[in-house]
């Protein structure tokens, strides 16, 4: 599962295994050759490394860096759970970034399974052989599956996320943004626009609008369907939380920047 | 008349004479290796440090981040080569200069900015201090070669939030909460902040390769500004794990020299006025002063504190053959 740790004030990363920083780091696919250097058991015949073109496996904890991060975004529910025998289809649209990241993790307390790799700007889907997931436990838990590709957003190369359809469940009609609270929040905002055709400006859709899916503990994860998206483009969206800490706090946001796009051609 | 002295009397004194130069021999060879044992250091040694100072810099051997979720009243990045905003009004701004962007800003009353995780690329140096202003701390990344491909960071805001950026002077409105992304400039990025709650204990560990407690004072002679590197301690307790008990007292202004093999800055606490380092490190030197004074524990008393009664046992019964080979020798010539 995603163990998130909450201690002291501050519930923040040992590493560099963050989706800010995952996320954040412009470069090519070819380039990510290295597994990042998550903490794993040693004698975890499971443990997380590299297999073939990705890597995978289970790992001592996941972590992030902020309060709210995104864990997935999808255009179905992400499910492995009971998958048929044989590989997992993730598929996504095409991009035209310089290559996609795939990143799959659990979403269950007890479960630290993780799972990256890169593909070509070209491809589409990938065929996941989930035999050592299974192995894990990973597929009788909710995960959380993420593909980005690196776009240029006012002049600044910035992750985009792009809509993961898992296995063969049904598309919805509208996508889910998975978040998942290192704090325990009160309230939950969303906000969404889109980037114009000319890519100089935000055009606001959906503008604080409030989330009635809570309560919203630690580190359960949260569900958020987006609301807005009908165009092809691009959309930025913030979800921001009020803190149920007492005493003063900041506010907890997470944004991402995601691509509303026709499905891949199969 | 002189006693003959029989064949097996002089065997007797021949075994006798290479038992007592056995036992000298083997007492020399205990007293030389306690003695090396005092003068040879335990390298790497271990030692665990809590440091109150005015600053601190320390160089990450890998790519981390500085991980903060830090409630603060005003932040100010100094560096960035972008500011990505996501308010109406305050366009996204590019650094075209090599000083890159500085942008301010200061959170209405009662509000507050949350500043996010500092990347901090392989190889950077990091250095954080406090100002002469309360409760204000600042962060000086220099990243080594450069900060080329480093990931963003951000500060996310709420409500109205006072703003000078290069394209921005006025109030921006956050709403219910927005964030402000960050990218590092070419080779350095600063970023200050005034907390809102004190004290600030970061949560996770860092790994380090290099730490100096110092900082950099300017005298402001008109003719000639003199700078000075003077030590940042307040006050510190390091403790030698390798001699267990033993502390080493740090007073204020002490200078402390580390050289680090390996180190895990377990926490950084900002307060009003200072900052505290919680460290557990291997040195390979260790030295208070301006003499450079080594406080490397020695081998004999790394021995001491885990064989005690049995060092000085031991101690005892190479001495005791010592002292009676040489009586013999003054009495039997």
């Amino acid at each position: 599962m995603l163990r998130i740790q909450l201690r002291g004030r501050a519930a923040l990363p040992p590493a560099v295994l963050t989706l800010l920083l995952a996320l954040g780091t412009p470069g090519t696919a070819a380039a990510q050759q290295a597994c990042d250097p998550l903490p794993t058991d040693a004698s975890d015949p499971l443990r997380y490394q590299r297999l073939g073109d990705r890597c995978e496996g289970t790992v001592v904890r996941l972590m992030s860096s902020t309060v709210l991060f995104p864990v997935s975004l999808t255009a179905n529910d992400a499910s492995l759970a009971s998958p048929p025998n044989g590989p997992v289809v993730l598929s996504w649209p095409r991009a035209r970034g310089s290559g996609v990241r795939l990143r799959v993790v659990t979403l269950h307390r007890g479960v630290n399974y993780r799972l990256d790799l890169a593909r070509p700007a070209a491809d589409t889907a990938y065929r996941w052989d989930t035999s050592r997931a299974r192995r894990a436990g990973a597929t009788a838990v909710p995960v959380g599956a993420l593909a980005w590709t690196t776009l240029s957003i006012f002049r600044q190369p910035m992750p985009v996320l792009l809509p993961l359809t898992v296995g063969a469940g049904a598309r919805r009609r509208d996508y889910l943004l998975t978040l998942v609270p290192q704090e325990d929040l009160r309230t939950l905002r969303i906000s969404v626009a889109r980037l114009d055709a000319g890519g100089t400006r935000e055009v606001p859709l959906v503008t604080d609008e409030l989330l009635r899916l809570g309560p919203y503990p630690a580190n359960s994860p949260i569900r958020v369907p987006v609301p807005g998206v009908t165009e092809p483009g691009l959309y930025h969206v913030i979800v921001s939380g009020e803190r149920r800490r007492a005493g003063a706090a900041g506010p907890a946001v997470a944004d991402v920047w995601m691509l509303h796009a026709p499905p891949p051609a199969r | 008349m002189r006693r003959r002295r029989r064949p097996q009397d002089d065997a007797r004194e021949r075994t006798r004479r290479r038992l007592r130069v056995a036992a000298l021999a083997v007492a020399l060879a205990v007293s030389a290796a306690a003695l090396t044992a005092s003068l040879v250091k335990v390298r790497p040694a271990r030692i665990s440090a809590l440091v109150r100072a005015t600053g601190v810099a320390f160089r990450v051997p890998r790519a981390q981040v500085l991980a903060v979720d830090l409630a603060a009243r005003r932040v100010t990045v100094s560096g960035a080569s972008h500011v990505l905003p996501s308010v109406p009004g305050w366009a996204p701004e590019h650094a075209e200069t090599a000083n890159g962007l500085n942008t301010s800003m200061e959170a209405d009353s009662g509000d507050a900015l949350t500043l996010g995780g500092i990347p901090l690329p392989a190889g950077s140096s990091v250095r954080v201090e406090s100002t002469a202003e309360a409760r204000t701390f600042r962060v000086h990344v220099t990243c080594a070669p450069s900060c080329d491909s480093v990931p963003g960071f951000k500060v996310d805001a709420r409500g109205p939030v006072a703003v000078v950026s290069a394209g921005f002077d006025g109030t921006a409105d956050f709403g219910s909460g927005r964030p402000v992304w960050f990218s590092y400039g070419t080779k350095a990025l600063t970023v200050e902040v005034e907390l809102l709650v004190v004290p600030f204990e970061s949560a996770e560990p860092l790994d380090i390769d290099a730490l100096r407690f110092d900082r950099r004072t300017v005298y402001a002679d008109p003719v000639a500004p003199r700078e000075r590197i003077l030590s940042s301690v307040r006050a510190g307790t390091i403790r030698l794990e390798d001699v267990p008990g033993k502390e080493i007292q740090l007073p204020r202004g002490e200078e402390l020299h580390l050289d680090l093999r390996a180190g895990s800055l377990r926490q950084l606490t900002l307060d009003s006025a200072a900052l505290e380092v919680n460290l557990l490190a291997s040195a390979d030197g260790f030295a208070t002063g301006t003499t450079h004074r080594s406080r490397l524990p020695s081998q004999l008393e790394r021995l001491h504190s885990h064989l005690g009664l049995h060092l000085v046992l031991a101690t005892v019964l190479a001495v005791f053959p010592i002292l009676f080979g040489l009586t013999r020798w003054w009495f039997e010539g």
